[in-house]
């Protein structure tokens, strides 16, 4: 270890503390620190200002059914059943993704109608049976992406719009893998309103050419989705015309 | 604490009751969205819950502890998902109508401490309280904070360490 090692590991202690450096730095970082007395000081100096970076946070009441869900599963875990926790929110509407599906290669007016045809079955078979008692929600609203075919030959997605209101997602199928190794390229979310275009997430596709991503936007006022390829982390503007897009007009 | 460690279910009640408000505030105060936020404070309760044994008392308070788990979480969240272009203004406006309209001791008391935070944080010279922002609220890495504000990793991560001593200073009430 070299003066110079330590120095630059000892800059990084701060960023370490704030969680702010990537899983490899972290990792060396963590690795030099068990053995240097020094930096462990500064942890522990600086640690107290991050400490208290949470409790300048204002002061808000969760919901009640989140502690009925949280301890309903502690309770189950503590008598041996190993009960799944009740799903609250985004699970929630993962779930309705994975129990509704889309079928892979499946075009716009094709999957408009497969999706809808899930969606009733869903309603019919009971699902979701809290959003059926009182005070239903609008129920959920699913709209079909347009692939551009020439760029994403066997590709398909769709938007579930929530009817209780949660975020938008895009859930994409049969798409090519990224990133990847070679471009490292990913796929970036957009909102279009009017002349605007707006970041509104980054989407990773895995091997099996699937993936989902959550727009934590509004998306009331916009008029379209766009998923664009974009260099790693993402851009300001789209850089290409999109490779798929939904319409919400 | 130690009920809790010997898998008592009704004392992690306590540990909620007491740590799960500002757990869920820090959550929504990262993503901006209400039920990302529910999402994220159940998954690190349930988290918390299993490693319940590795809570080590002289390494700092529960709330410390817990704080810690669902901030972990959080930035998890934010890369795997991406959900920095949120609004905070917008968030801020929800902020208002979650608030509890009529307020406990305890609230007054973390209101109180989060206005005394605040203040230290607005103490801080404008270039290192955005750093910090950046990284702790908004889950950048210091290299996406670098490119986001066109400055070099090394400035970055100066004026990180520098805001967070001054910060220190600020609320242990040591002089500059």
């Amino acid at each position: 270890m070299t003066p110079a090692d330590h120095d630059r590991y000892a800059d990084s202690v701060a960023a370490h503390l704030l969680g702010a450096l990537p899983e490899l730095e972290e990792q060396a970082l963590a690795r030099h620190v068990m053995g240097c007395a020094s930096c462990r000081d500064e942890v522990e100096r600086l640690r107290a200002a991050v400490d208290a970076l949470p409790r300048s946070v204002t002061p808000l009441n969760p919901p009640r059914h989140l502690r009925r869900s949280i301890m309903g599963a502690v309770a189950a875990e503590a008598a041996g059943a190993g009960a799944e926790p009740r799903p609250t929110g985004l699970t929630r509407v993962r779930e309705r993704i994975r129990s509704a599906g889309i079928a892979p290669r499946l075009r716009p007016v094709a999957a408009w109608a497969g999706a809808a045809l899930v969606l009733a079955a869903g309603v019919v078979a009971g699902y979701g049976a809290d959003e059926l008692s009182g005070g239903d929600p609008p129920p959920d609203r699913r709209v079909a992406a347009t692939v551009d075919e020439s760029r994403l030959a066997e590709g398909s997605g769709a938007l579930l719009l929530p009817g209780d209101g949660g975020p938008a997602v895009l859930s994409v199928q049969g798409v090519p893998t990224l990133p990847d190794a070679d471009t490292n390229e990913i796929y970036q979310l957009w909102l279009v309103r009017g002349n605007e275009r707006i970041p509104a997430a980054l989407l990773s596709v895995g091997a099996d050419g699937s993936g989902t991503a959550t727009i934590p936007q509004g998306i009331d006022d916009a008029d379209a989705v766009w998923v664009t390829r974009e260099r790693p982390g993402g851009s300001r503007a789209p850089t290409e015309r999109p490779v798929m897009s939904v319409s919400l007009g | 604490m130690q009920l809790v460690q010997d898998g008592d279910p009704r004392a992690f009640e306590v540990v909620y009751d007491r740590h799960g408000g500002p757990a869920f505030s820090l959550a929504y105060r990262m993503v901006g969205n209400r039920v990302v936020a529910e999402d994220i404070t159940q998954e690190a309760f349930l988290s918390i819950w299993r490693s319940r044994s590795r809570y080590q008392r002289e390494r700092g308070s529960v709330r410390t502890w817990v704080l810690g788990i669902v901030h972990h979480r959080t930035i998890d969240a934010l890369r795997r998902n991406f959900v920095h272009e949120r609004r905070r203004t917008s968030a801020e406006g929800l902020e208002e109508r979650e608030e509890a309209a009529e307020l406990t001791e305890v609230e007054v008391v973390r209101r109180d401490e989060a206005r005394t935070v605040r203040s230290a944080l607005d103490g801080l010279p404008g270039e290192q309280c955005r750093v910090i922002e950046l990284a702790y609220f908004g889950g950048f890495t210091h290299m996406q904070i670098a490119s986001m504000l066109d400055m070099p990793v090394g400035t970055v991560k100066g004026r990180m360490r520098l805001g967070l001593d001054k910060l220190r200073r600020t609320l242990s009430g040591e002089a500059a």
